[in-house]
This record gives structure tokens, C-alpha cells and sequence, in this order.
């Protein structure tokens, strides 16, 4: 009898762990047509509203395609990749992910966690969107990512200080100079002038995109850095760097910008204690439409460097891939081109103030103040967002503790420029055969 | 004499097999895709490359270093929770409510721990705030964000949050500590010191080598929370620890290889502790 109980209880044990290997989501499974389509995504953050348009779209495209139903899951900007390659390397990742542009998104192409989504959109699906912004995600001849939405990076900025400060609110800085004279006045007048949160690390990016591209004519430049040709310690490359000690030691950054994160740091704003910060052209549309459009100006990197980039702007697309264990591709490709529907975009910009880059997008639309200065600058200047093209893991085991010592431990942007050509020289050794691709994608570019 | 031999292997197999699953496999996968580098999906075998541009990386000896640096906190950790399980061994008034009280910071979260730490240890938060109200400006730091503090800030959380569970282990070992012992200490006129000396610390030494073991363990491969929620590694990587490295380097950057070569060694590292803890463990046997 005993036996018997012990064998039965070893069978059960052995059917329930083989119940493990098997596909454990049923919710993936086609039963009668019928589907479950999981999308996780992100934009909240960047873009307020994104939430609510995404829920609506969810609606909208089941009650076109009844047999489908759309799980879409918002991510923590912690756990956007994270939870992304953790269930790809299980192989149950979602049939729609969200990505940062450029080797973001590209990283994990050439890591093989993504399919190609050209194999599921023809050439012609694909016409309606913005070129500059398909190369973003080309490689290898193949489509791998699909704009979730295009944004511009800017500086943000509260009119009443500039006023209490002496400064034109409609026109606070164009050169670096008459940015440091603005700081300085609104130092005068004991308000803090910029605002930010370097402590979970996705600030020295941001500022890199605003400052780093200044001396650059080209983005040959930019890969020539990256994969070694030149060097960081050249003054075209780090200059920038030496902006950043300037605003330090001049005490123009808040004081606790150590102890806050990025987006702590960017609401600095909205409570008062700072008058500017680093924000993207949705968040300040946003706040334009919470406080009024006296309140919140928007304006462009003050320029300083002498290359052909110094006074372009940075409008990247955030982009949607499909992971290579997805369930639905096809389904998810026909969800993604759903998106790209002439109503569907003008509701992401009137929900949550970003513009799809789609040649459908219509000027008229627009109808806040800060969107039509963006779209000036966008006819007038020319697009270049440095972040694109970082090679793999520059940015965590370079760009961010070397900024990070910079306001921890003074470190002097000459040894500041030597740590990052270290860390670029790491980076080719530790990925060479993701290097190697990303060297690809960039000519290709 | 056979059937008495086959039926307590049958009984656990089934743990067994959990076992298998749940930690065999995936170190044994660990250690064999530590060899191997993923590109485009196709797995290239590059021998102990791995290996050698993780030794090679500075960033491993610091965050390594950092590991070493927390197991400063285990004699602290040890010598705070010994003292106050014998201050409430003797049964001071509300004994119990305050060996509760000690307690709880072990059962909450560490993600709520870290969260709120990282508000009061803020350049502008609670305690800064206090330090100011009460006439020391001159000690308000960026706890958290200055390169000096950000590690002993760190190392003073995990401290507070993990003492309890020493005081409670302690204070159960003195609990069945014979009474006849101090009896005669008292008799002898002993001091409290001499009986916390002579009687209470060698009658729980088994317990302390458990505790200090089992704690150097955890300053090893289990304080991922802490640095995540309260510094992510910074600032300038003055708090990465080899989980967070870890972490960083497989989830952040996506280089799972390079990142199963750095767990192998974590695992030979954590490996050794549960060597010796077993060989203490025999001894006393």
C-alpha cells in the first residue's frame, strides 16, 4: 500500500512538471479564429494621455475585428526591457513590444529577440510612414521596427520666472551665451534655473542629446566615434562635457539633482523650485494645456558648437517591434498599421500630444502653441538625436556613472572625455559581434 | 530489507525532481551558456571569453569590492542583535512589545524599505529637513548622492532591516538556555557582563555561527533590492554589487553571457560560505 501511495504521488509529480514544459498560455492559443493579442508598451511617462489613447485603440480595433481581443499592458520605463528579454529568453513574449529608438530597439534586433516586421508589411503598408523615420530601425535590407510615435526633445520652461527674472519669456536664449545669462539673472533673483534627477541614470543621455551633437557635420562623425575611428578626448567630441562643469560650478543646477530620478528632476517645473529643465515637446504641451500657454514656454538646445548639427533639433520615434516568440506576427503587424490609420493619429496627437511621423499627419491639426513652434523648428532645422547611435551598453557602463562623477565626485570633464573613450573601448571588446552589426546598421544609415 | 531501501527515495523524489528543475537545470544551463556568446539568435561557443572580459572589467572589482565592504556589517550586524536580544532576555519591562517592535522592519518589503529611505536620505528629504530644524545644517548631506555616504547609507538600511531577524534567533536560543547556569552565576556574585560573556554568548554559539554564515551569505547574493531601490548602483557605480552588475549587465545591456560568467563566480563565491557553514555544521554534530 505503501508503495503504491509513494509511486502514485511520483507519477503525479512527474505529470504536473511535464505539464510545465509545455505552452502554459492559453490565451495565446487560436480557437476558432479567434485571439488574444498581447501588447506591452510604454509612453505614459513622455507622453500623458498615452494611456488613455492606447485603451482607446484597443477598443476601436476589437470592435472592428470582434474575433480578437488586445491585452495592452503598460510598462515601468525599470522594467521596459527587462521583462521584455526576460520572457523572450522563455520565449513567451508578447506579440507587440515597445522600444526606444535606435540601437535601443536595434540592440535587440541583432541580439535575435525580434522578426523582422518587413516580412509581414509590404513596401506599400510601409509608404505611409515617414522615411527618415523607417531607417531609424533598418537592417540588413529588413524592417525590424515600426514608429510607435515621433517627439521632439526641448527645454521646458516657466514664463512667470523668466519674467520675475528679467528675461523675455517668448525668446529666453538662442546661443549658449545668452543661455548663461539667463541662468545667471534667474540665480539673481533666487530662483533655482535648471532642474534635474540624475540618480537612476537616464538623465546623461538626455543631456548628451541637447549638447553632444553641436560640433558634429555628420553622422559618420557620431559612428566614427563610436566604433573607435575617433577619439572622445578630441575637443569637437567632448566639449560638451565642459558645458556641463560650467553650469555646475556656475550653480546653476539644483542642488539635490544627485538624490532625484529623471522624471523627479523634470517636475521640478511644475512645483516651482526650478524654472527650466529638459523635457520632451508632449510633456510641455501638456503642462501648456494644465497651467496655459503663458505659463509654459519651449525652447531649442542653445547653440555653442560650430558643426552643421549645433542648432538642429532631436525628434527620434519610439517604436513598436514584434518579438521574435511571438504568437500572432501577423496579427500583430495588421494591429501596428491600424495605428497608422489617418484617425487613429490625429487621436494620438489630440490624446496624448505627440505626432505619429506618418505623411498622413496633418499640419492643420495642430493646436497648441508649443506644437507649432516645433513644427517651425522641424522645417527649419535639421534632425539629429545623438542617443540614436550609442553603441551597445556605452550608455549604462559609460555615459551614466561618468556624468554621475562628474556632479559626485567633481570629476574634470578632460578625465570625464578619458573614461568615456574607455568605456566606448570596452564596449567594442565585451559586444564585438554586436558591434559589428550596430557598425552596420550605421553605415546603412 | 530492498523495499525498506527503495521507499525513502520514492518519498523524495518528488522534491527531488522540483529541485532538479527549479535550480539544477538552470545552473547547469548557466554554466554552459557562460561559454557561449548570442548573437542574432544563434548561440557561438567562445570558450572562456566571458570570463576574461568580465575579470578584465573594472567594474566587476568594484562591485565585488562593494560585496566584500558589506560584510563589514556582520560583526555590526551581529554584535547589535546579540546585545539587544540579551537586554531583552532579561525581561526588561514590555519585553515583548519591543522584541516586536524590532521585528517588523524584517517582515516589510525592501522595495518599501528602499522607497522610503530614498525620500528620508534625499538631499532635500525628512532627515536633512530635522538636521537643519534643529541647528545642525553643517551634518545635512546628499546621503544618497554623495560618493563618501552612498555606500555606508546603503550598508546602514540593510543593517536596520535585517538586525530583527538576529534578535529573534538569538533570543530563542537564550530562551532554552539552562536557568541553572546563572543560577550559579549568581551565586559566584557574576556581573551581567560576565554572565553575558561566560554563559550567554558561548551557549549560543552554534546559533551565531548559523546567523553570521548565513548573513555573509546575504551580503553575497541578496542585497539586488537594496541598491536598486535606493541608489541603482551609483552614484559613479559607488554601490554596484555584483547582483546589480549582474542585473545591469544581462537585463540593462542585454549581454546575458557575460552575465552568466559573473553569476558562475557569485555562485562559487556563495558556494565556499556553504562549504564552511556545512563544516562548522559537522564539527559541532
Amino acid at each position: 500500500m505503501k508503495k503504491a501511495v509513494s509511486m502514485l504521488m511520483v507519477i503525479t509529480m512527474l505529470l504536473s512538471l511535464a505539464g510545465c514544459g509545455g505552452n502554459g498560455d492559453p490565451g495565446g492559443e487560436e480557437k476558432n479564429g479567434e485571439y488574444t493579442l498581447t501588447v506591452w508598451y510604454w509612453g505614459e511617462q513622455e507622453a500623458p494621455g498615452y494611456k488613455a489613447y492606447m485603451e482607446e485603440m484597443v477598443k476601436r480595433y476589437e470592435k472592428e475585428n470582434p474575433h480578437i481581443t488586445v491585452e495592452a499592458i503598460l510598462q515601468e520605463s525599470d522594467n521596459l526591457y527587462s521583462a521584455f528579454r526576460t520572457a523572450e529568453a522563455a520565449e513567451e513574449g508578447p506579440d507587440i513590444q515597445y522600444m526606444w529608438g535606435g540601437t535601443q530597439a536595434m540592440e535587440d534586433v541583432w541580439k535575435g529577440n525580434v522578426s523582422p516586421i518587413s516580412d509581414y508589411l509590404s513596401e506599400e503598408d510601409l509608404s505611409v510612414i515617414e522615411k527618415a523615420s523607417l531607417l531609424e530601425t533598418n537592417w540588413d535590407n529588413k524592417q525590424w521596427g515600426i514608429p510607435a510615435y515621433g517627439f521632439t526633445y526641448g527645454i521646458a520652461y516657466d514664463k512667470e520666472a523668466m519674467r520675475t527674472a528679467g528675461v523675455d519669456p517668448e525668446q529666453p536664449f538662442n546661443t549658449w551665451d545668452e543661455f548663461m545669462e539667463c541662468c545667471r539673472k534667474l540665480k539673481e533673483a533666487g530662483i533655482t534655473p535648471l532642474g534635474m534627477g540624475l540618480k537612476d541614470g537616464f538623465l546623461p543621455a538626455w543631456i548628451g542629446i541637447f549638447l553632444g551633437q553641436q560640433n558634429l557635420n555628420s553622422v559618420n562623425e557620431m559612428i566614427d566615434l563610436m566604433s573607435g575611428n575617433e577619439s572622445f578626448t578630441d575637443e569637437k567630441y567632448a566639449e560638451w562635457l565642459y558645458k556641463i562643469e560650467e553650469l555646475k560650478k556656475a550653480g546653476y543646477i539644483n542642488e539635490d539633482i544627485l538624490s532625484l530620478d529623471l522624471y523627479q528632476g523634470q517636475q521640478t517645473i511644475e512645483n516651482g523650485t526650478a524654472a527650466m529643465t529638459l523635457h520632451t515637446q508632449a510633456y510641455a504641451v501638456s503642462l501648456e494645456k494644465s497651467l496655459g500657454a503663458d505659463k509654459i514656454g519651449f525652447a531649442k538646445a542653445p547653440v555653442f558648437g560650430d558643426g552643421k548639427f549645433a542648432d538642429s533639433i532631436a525628434s527620434p520615434s519610439q517604436v513598436y517591434v514584434i518579438p521574435k516568440s511571438a504568437k500572432h506576427k501577423e496579427g500583430a503587424a495588421k494591429f501596428l498599421m491600424f495605428l497608422q490609420e489617418e484617425e487613429n493619429i490625429k487621436s494620438l496627437y489630440e490624446m496624448a500630444n505627440v505626432m505619429m511621423p506618418n505623411v498622413n499627419f496633418k499640419e492643420e491639426w495642430l493646436t497648441s502653441e508649443v506644437d507649432k513652434q516645433v513644427m517651425k523648428w522641424k522645417a527649419e532645422n535639421q534632425n539629429f538625436c545623438y542617443q540614436l547611435y550609442f553603441a551597445p551598453m556605452f550608455e549604462s557602463d559609460g555615459l551614466i556613472p561618468t556624468v554621475q562623477k562628474m556632479f559626485s565626485e567633481n570629476l574634470p570633464p578632460e578625465d570625464a572625455a578619458a573614461e568615456l573613450e574607455e568605456a566606448l573601448k570596452k564596449c567594442r571588446e565585451q559586444n564585438p559581434e554586436v558591434h559589428e552589426a550596430f557598425v552596420d546598421w550605421s553605415i546603412a544609415e | 530489507m530492498k523495499k525498506r531501501k527503495i521507499c525513502p527515495y520514492l518519498f523524495i523524489a518528488p522534491a527531488f525532481m522540483i529541485l532538479i528543475v527549479v535550480i539544477v537545470y538552470p545552473i547547469i544551463n548557466m554554466i554552459y551558456q557562460s561559454f557561449f556568446s548570442s548573437i542574432a539568435g544563434q548561440d557561438k561557443f567562445v570558450g572562456f571569453r566571458n570570463y576574461k572580459l568580465a575579470l578584465s572589467d573594472e567594474l566587476f572589482w568594484i562591485a565585488l569590492k562593494n560585496n566584500l565592504k558589506l560584510f563589514l556589517c556582520v560583526p555590526l550586524l551581529t554584535a547589535i542583535s546579540l546585545v539587544i536580544a540579551a537586554i531583552l532576555y532579561n525581561k526588561i519591562w514590555g519585553w515583548r512589545i519591543y522584541r516586536s517592535f524590532i521585528f517588523v522592519p524584517y517582515i516589510l518589503a525592501i522595495p518599501v524599505v528602499g522607497i522610503v529611505f530614498s525620500y528620508l536620505l534625499q538631499y532635500n528629504g525628512v532627515i536633512n529637513m530635522l538636521l537643519i530644524r534643529i541647528g545642525l545644517p553643517g551634518l545635512a548631506s546628499d546621503w544618497l548622492g554623495d560618493p563618501k555616504l552612498a555606500f555606508p547609507s546603503v550598508a546602514a538600511v540593510i543593517i536596520w532591516k535585517q538586525f530583527g531577524f538576529g534578535v529573534v534567533l538569538f533570543l530563542a536560543r537564550m530562551m532554552s538556555i539552562d536557568q541553572a547556569l546563572y543560577e550559579s552565576a549568581d551565586v559566584d556574585g557574576a556581573t551581567w557582563m560576565q554572565k553575558f560573556v561566560s554563559i550567554t554568548i558561548p551557549q549560543t554559539k552554534s546559533i551565531i555561527e548559523f546567523y553570521v554564515i548565513i548573513t555573509l551569505i546575504e551580503m553575497l547574493s541578496w542585497v539586488f533590492n537594496f541598491v536598486y531601490v535606493l541608489t541603482s548602483g551609483g552614484p559613479g557605480n559607488k554601490t554596484t554589487v555584483l547582483e546589480y552588475l549582474i542585473y545591469k549587465k544581462s537585463f540593462g545591456g542585454g549581454d546575458f553571457n557575460i552575465a552568466m560568467a559573473i553569476s558562475v563566480m557569485l555562485l562559487l563565491m556563495a558556494g565556499v560560505l556553504v562549504v564552511i557553514h556545512q563544516s562548522i555544521l559537522k564539527k559541532e554534530d
